[in-house]
């Protein structure tokens, strides 16, 4: 137990010095462009405790439209405070510190959760709680790690892995004329070996997911249902023992938001039949938030070799929405 | 070849441990030879072979990670008319697409084509 609780504390002092780091950063950030004031470090901290409290789902009727409107309200509020300390942040400031922050956010959470099972191991000297805190430990801080390590690229707004959909979607859409659907999203159409492709991305090079859902939802309407297949790429997390930047085909909605987005592209693919095509990048969670390695670069070609294999199982005249799932950062169009 | 020269780093390190862990013995056997058995020898050649095995693995390892700390992400910018392109490490601002100006060779326009992390830091820049 000695050597447990010696372990956990070893791990602890490597979680505050990250955690603290972390603040630090998203401080001098913000400080950059912020206003002049003491206050600006003390009002970050408190706002690390931040939370949103989702929807009761003993009654799941309705769920997916509260935990819309709680995702919306989460981000405007975020965003809210962010320019209530830099009003003068550009778009792209407001989309970057909402990202350190939430970097900042989750380091601080592992932190307490891991201070807090530890404290009430030894409280209660029991060896139950303390084990389980040991054994799990590796996780925790490769999970730490994870989003320490993240920071970086977030800071200088460089591609990371989990853009490599949205890397696909700017590649086939580059040089044409695109246009925003929805929030944060873009659309463009693509003519290729005469089918018609209509693709989709977050609006880059800011760090935004966009409203991928919302796009499809509206592309669809806008074609009155005409859609032939909806094609989707976004990064997976890859098993133990998988190579980063392997390929794997599926269907299905391949986006891995809290629920809304990849309800309503669900929603709209069912109800008009349309078949939805998944492709995936395989990475790790570090991959997958740290700059883009370049077996994931490489991905890309290979994916849109993929793209255009299903286009042409297609007869001429087809329409397909090509949707790049994924964070844009660092990823112009 | 890169598994045959980690073997001759093995190789290396076993020896180099061995003869450490030799000298060290003959220093001591030398000094109070009549308090000392063979399974005492035994124990402290063991011993002292594995401390140094066990340093040396260390300081690959620390080795190892520095390195991955050093890696620098590349910005690949290729002309979109002659594809001649050029790789540099990274600079704030950059993003993928991201207009660069005309191209020294043929006037077309260079773009930054890739941002990534290598996978091999000493074969990339």
């Amino acid at each position: 137990m000695i050597i447990w609780m010696w372990n956990i504390r070893k791990a602890l002092k490597i979680l505050t010095e990250m955690s603290t780091k972390a603040t630090d950063r998203v401080i001098e950030g913000i400080s950059k462009v912020a206003d002049k004031s003491s206050e600006l470090p003390t009002r970050i901290k408190t706002f690390l405790d931040f939370f949103a409290i989702y929807p009761v789902d003993l009654d799941p009727s309705g769920i997916i439209r509260k935990l819309e409107h709680l995702l919306n309200t989460e981000r405007k509020r975020i965003r809210e405070f962010i320019l209530s300390l830099a009003p003068k942040a550009s778009k792209q400031d407001v989309d970057n510190f909402e990202n350190i922050l939430a970097i900042a956010h989750v380091l601080n959470m592992i932190y307490k959760y891991v201070r807090h099972n530890f404290i009430l191991g030894e409280k209660t000297k029991s060896p139950f709680i303390l084990m389980q805190l040991e054994m799990i430990m590796p996780l925790i801080m490769k999970y730490a790690k994870a989003y320490y390590n993240a920071l970086e690229p977030f800071i200088n707004l460089q591609p990371i892995g989990d853009g490599v959909g949205a890397l696909v979607a700017a590649k086939l859409m580059y040089g044409q004329k695109y246009e925003r659907i929805a929030e944060d999203t873009i659309v463009a159409e693509v003519f290729f070996e005469e089918r018609r492709l209509i693709v989709i991305k977050a609006e880059g090079p800011s760090g935004v997911v966009g409203k991928p859902g919302e796009a499809i939802s509206k592309i669809i309407e806008i074609n009155k249902g005409n859609i032939d297949g909806i094609v989707m790429i976004d990064a997976a997390m890859k098993l133990e023992g998988e190579e980063v930047g392997s390929i794997a085909e599926g269907v299905g909605a391949a986006i891995g938001d809290p629920g809304p987005e990849k309800y309503k592209i669900e929603e709209e693919a069912t109800r008009h039949k349309i078949p939805l095509y998944a492709l995936v990048v395989k990475e790790s969670l570090e991959d997958a938030i740290t700059i883009m390695k370049k077996e994931i670069f490489d991905a890309a070609d290979r994916i849109i070799e993929k793209i255009k294999a299903i286009v042409m199982s297609y007869p001429k005249g087809a329409t397909l929405v090509i949707a790049g799932i994924g964070n844009t950062m660092g990823i112009g169009q | 070849m890169r598994n045959v020269k980690a073997l001759i780093i093995i190789i290396a390190l076993l020896c180099s441990a061995l003869i450490f862990t030799l000298l060290v013995l003959v220093a001591i056997n030398s000094e109070m030879r009549s308090s000392f058995t063979l399974f005492n020898d035994v124990m402290i050649v063991f011993v002292l072979f594995f401390v140094t095995i066990m340093i040396f693995n260390q300081y690959i390892t620390r080795k190892q990670t520095k390195a991955m700390r050093t890696a620098q992400p590349v910005t690949r910018i290729t002309c979109q008319n002659c594809k001649y392109s050029e790789k540099r490490i990274f600079q704030s601002g950059d993003y993928i697409f991201k207009y660069q100006g005309s191209c020294l060779k043929c006037g077309g326009k260079m773009i930054i084509e890739a941002i990534y992390l290598p996978s091999q830091v000493k074969n990339e820049v």
